[in-house]
């Protein structure tokens, strides 16, 4: 065992059960459809890799149950219902084969729940309805005594199918703003009955929930209750009502673990920390409530992407276990790589939720934006070539590098190469820009993976037809990214215009005030916004849609947001830039074509994403054995798609 | 009187270092730069030669053959002349076998002064200097933050004490003075001096051309050993002020407790601003005219 992380390494109790280490794949929605049960063969190859990663334990679900639940559309998605248990025994079998333990996860949506898609009608502790943009729920209807019984029974009857499948634990989920943490928040449970009010009272529903499946389970399989710590809501559950939670759930003497985390799901989504959180920013709530509860295990999670850390939170005695979701989605190996020594070879989550929650949000199924066959594990396997290529990447952004990584992984000879000094392209910029340092990461990754793969990199080597010609290589990857793409108005190409590439990365002088034209809708701009800004610059954003980055991943946009506005940014949506005229910018709503004027701009940053390079390719059609587009050069776009190029084509090769 | 500066070749702690195996730090790959410490040592050296008090300044230095890329840089600053200790059985020395090979190498030579750095900035040991001087039976003055020679024959030192204290000690010559960073603003070289630098000889001695025997050299020689290197910890948790409201929490998370200092800010024109500041810093004791 690596003296390093003997902490996190050496195995723990749980109730009944040992684990072998106290790193576990936490419960979350996976999206991977047609849903049955919960599982289906993508899903069980997803937690397979995970399991063989070297967790201790794998988390299935959430399984919503209960019948109003709009992410398991198709019968029988419910896990109460019987016919979903050899579905959930083939995913047990497939877990326990790679010596990790597999917990089910039962919750119950109530008012998260949309009538819209199927019809029914949405169950809550109240009519309290959550109000967050960009969505907004529908008020529920209030549960009836009967219903909530309902509820109970049906915990009760899932967890016996979970036994019968081989699991060895279920878990219920408190927290995260379902219908459990419905009940439990002063904030959203108003009931006047005995369900409501006191404490004692919203705790009545957990109370039952944990009996229906203690009862169903039996002494054998473990028990926990995910809990809140802190809504982070005012009128809510605050940290010192959370001890309460957890002393009392932990005198029901049927619990065998709680873990605790943060937020409610009604203001800004902290149950995913965003990169603009420091790592594992709610450790402390799990960590308070481990040291007021008498003996209970207390796990913790929250944005913990790295072993040293995880090993720290051990150590130090803040929680027993170590909660993960997307360190483990960037990397299925962690635990592996940790134990042996390799820790330079995980890829660290940079908490950028692009392609897992903000995948999610979109009804998609999760992955990760630069671990592409994340979610896509049978599509994408990654097997030894048949044929032993010389392969040619140009381009050392994230789509080349994915591209070359999977190639050499198959046993290419790759020789990779990049204009600039350094590994990265747009991402390395990205970094840059404020509260966006964890984008290092990636190059960081990617450059260590080039080493450790043995491809050949060449910087600062611009690549001409001629050079591949002389090359004459088997294939040929362009992935020459993308250029900034132009304004595009008169005055548009004055001298105070300029991108927020040469701006992030302090290539440009920029005036004191300044005008952010955010022509791309993700966090290009608002975050040359917020960079400008807290170099003390007077900063406008100009947007033509409703907002500004309503394409950015969910929970991005309130950090950001609330960066922007407490730096005194000032945010024009629907708002159109017709003409730059020195120090002068004209503008046009979008809705009404009322013209406006911006007057004493000093600078404006155009930040329109990106315009595909694809010279190289063009000149190369036709000449070469094999050649493929990766990335911008193709179709400027997000990170997840640049690296699913890669892999796509790395596979290919 | 010449003067003899130790040089050591570091990693530029800068850049993120790794653990290679479980005991070294670091891959060649890195980017290598000359000891900070030890430049001021050299540019105190320079000083001295430029006054007329050194002769000749010359540098020792123990390491593989890229640390020649350190020695060229210090010649091209203006020193005279230089020798590299290298040889395979080097590696693996501590402080005090290092030190063994630079007093068997500085014995031979005709010195007044030996000048080094407090300590290197990679494994920060700062023992060094204290083992040479006793091998070579001369007195040791560290943590030199001003340094005059007023004749050849004594040196005034003033000492870092804690909290901007100062002990000045005097002392006769020959002597070895660890200097810290600040005494002296090192000279800028350009790369083009550094090029030309390259022209002059480094003398280089193994193990055998310095007459030691392998007992004294490398492990050996050492008399501790690096049994593990462990990597950085983090901070400990942080936790908010409960009394706070939610979103005050959050931000406190989210900036990791890190307060914003409220205060006022000047605006105008600089001129303006400027003598607004200095009434301000004079009303506040911090400045004294």
């Amino acid at each position: 065992m690596a003296q390093e992380y003997q902490n996190i390494l050496s195995p723990v109790e749980v109730g009944p059960i040992t684990m072998r280490n106290r790193i576990y794949f936490a419960a979350h929605a996976t999206v991977f459809m047609p849903l049955h049960a919960g599982v289906n063969d993508q899903s069980i190859a997803y937690y397979e890799a995970r399991a063989k990663g070297g967790v201790a334990a794998v988390l299935t679900g959430c399984h919503l149950i209960g019948p109003v639940s709009t992410l398991t559309p198709i019968p029988p998605s419910n896990l109460a219902d019987e016919r979903t248990i050899p579905d959930l025994k083939r995913c047990a079998d497939v877990i326990h084969q790679h010596g990790a333990k597999v917990i089910c996860q039962l919750g119950a949506i109530g008012r998260l729940a949309e009538t819209r898609p199927f019809g029914g009608v949405t169950w809550g502790a109240s009519p309290v309805r959550l109000d967050f943009p960009p969505i907004t729920w529908e008020i529920p209807h209030e549960m009836e005594i009967e219903e909530i019984q309902e509820i109970v029974e049906v915990y009760g009857k899932a967890a016996k199918n979970a036994k019968a499948a081989g699991y060895d634990g279920v878990e219920i989920l408190g927290s995260g703003g379902l219908l459990n943490h419905q009940f439990l928040s002063p904030k959203i449970n108003r009931r006047k009955d005995e369900y409501g009010g006191s404490l004692e009272n919203r705790l009545r529903f957990q109370f039952e929930c944990i009996e229906a499946v203690r009862e169903s389970i039996g002494k054998d399989m473990i028990l926990g209750f995910k809990m809140p710590g802190d809504d982070f809501v005012d009128g809510g559950i605050t940290l010192d009502e959370g001890k309460e939670i957890a002393c009392a759930l932990e005198d029901t003497g049927k619990l065998d673990y709680l873990t605790v985390v943060g937020g409610i799901y009604i203001n800004i989504p902290t149950h995913v920390p965003t990169m603009y959180y420091p790592l594992g920013p709610f450790v402390y709530l799990a960590s308070e409530v481990r040291k007021t509860v008498k003996k209970i295990n207390v796990n913790c999670m929250g944005r913990i992407n790295d072993p040293t850390f995880a090993d720290k939170i051990i150590a130090d005695g803040h929680a027993d276990m170590v909660g993960m979701v997307r360190a483990l989605i960037a990397d299925p190996e962690f635990v592996n790589k940790a134990r042996e020594g390799r820790e330079d070879e995980i890829r660290r989550c940079v908490g950028c939720s692009e392609a897992c929650y903000g995948r999610y949000r979109r009804g998609l199924h999760v992955s990760c934006a630069y671990n592409p066959q994340a979610g896509r594990e049978l599509q994408y396997p990654i097997a030894p070539a048949t044929t032993k290529k010389r392969i040619m990447v140009i381009g050392g952004g994230v789509a080349g590098l994915e591209a070359a990584r999977v190639a050499a992984l198959r046993g290419h000879r790759v020789n990779l190469y990049e204009r600039e000094s350094e590994l990265g392209g747009q991402v390395r910029i990205a970094s840059k820009a404020t509260g966006r340092t964890d984008f290092d990461e990636m190059p960081r990754y990617y450059t260590y993976q080039m080493g450790l793969l043995g491809v050949d990199v060449h910087l600062e080597s611009e690549v001409t037809p001629e050079m591949v010609m002389k090359v004459n290589p088997d294939a040929v990857v362009v992935a020459t990214g993308s250029v900034p793409r132009e304004l595009g108005v008169p005055g548009g190409d004055q001298k105070n215009v300029v991108e927020p590439r040469a701006v992030l990365q302090g290539k440009i002088e920029v005036g004191q005030n300044v005008l952010v034209i955010a022509g791309e809708h993700n966090m290009q701009a608002l975050s040359t916004a917020e960079t400008l800004a807290e170099k003390g610059k007077r900063v406008r954003v100009l947007t033509e849609a409703f907002y500004a980055g309503s394409q950015a991943p969910f929970g991005h946009c309130s950090n950001v947001y609330s960066r922007l506005l407490r730096a005194g940014v000032t945010i024009m949506p629907l708002t159109a830039v017709k003409e730059i005229r020195g120090q002068t910018v004209i503008t046009s709503n979008v809705l009404t074509g009322e013209e406006g004027r911006i007057e004493g701009v000093d600078t404006v940053v155009a930040a329109m994403g990106g315009k595909a390079d694809c010279s190289l390719y063009r000149s190369l059609k036709g000449k070469v054995k094999e050649l493929y587009a990766v990335g911008d050069c193709t179709q400027p776009r997000l990170i997840p798609q640049a690296t699913l190029d890669g892999l796509r084509v790395g596979t290919k090769l | 009187m010449n003067i003899i500066v130790c040089v050591k070749q570091v990693i530029d702690t800068e850049h993120l270092t790794r653990i290679v195996g479980e005991r070294t730090i670091g891959d060649p790959d890195l980017p290598r730069v000359v000891n900070p410490c030890d430049l001021v040592a050299v540019e105190e050296a320079l000083q001295l030669k430029e006054r007329g008090i050194a002769d000749e300044v010359i540098l020792v230095s123990v390491g593989s053959s890229s640390a020649k890329d350190a020695l060229y840089r210090c010649l091209a600053m203006g020193a005279n002349r230089a020798i590299l200790l290298c040889d395979a059985a080097f590696e693996g020395s501590d402080s005090y076998a290092t030190a063994t090979l630079l007093a068997k190498a500085i014995g031979s030579l005709d010195y007044g002064l030996i000048l080094c750095g407090q300590k290197a900035f990679d494994t920060k040991a700062g023992q060094v200097g204290y083992y040479l001087a006793e091998m070579l039976r001369i007195p040791i003055i560290s943590g030199a933050m001003k340094m005059e020679v007023p004749s050849g024959e004594k040196v005034i030192v003033q000492r870092k004490l804690r909290g901007g204290h100062r002990e000045v000690l005097e002392a006769s010559l020959p002597l070895l003075v660890a200097v810290e960073e600040g005494l002296n603003e090192p000279r800028y070289v350009s790369q083009r001096a550094i090029s030309r630098a390259r022209s002059k000889e480094v003398k280089e001695y193994d193990r055998k051309a310095l007459g030691l025997s392998p007992e004294y050299v490398g492990q050996r020689g050492s008399k501790t050993e690096v049994t593990s290197l462990l990597r950085p910890r983090p901070k400990r948790i942080f936790v908010p002020d409960l009394s706070l409201p939610a979103l005050k929490r959050l931000v406190q998370i989210e900036t990791g407790g890190f307060k914003q200092r409220e205060g006022s800010s000047l605006t105008g024109i600089p001129q303006e601003v400027a003598s607004r500041l200095v009434e301000i810093l004079l009303s506040n004791k911090l400045l004294r005219i």
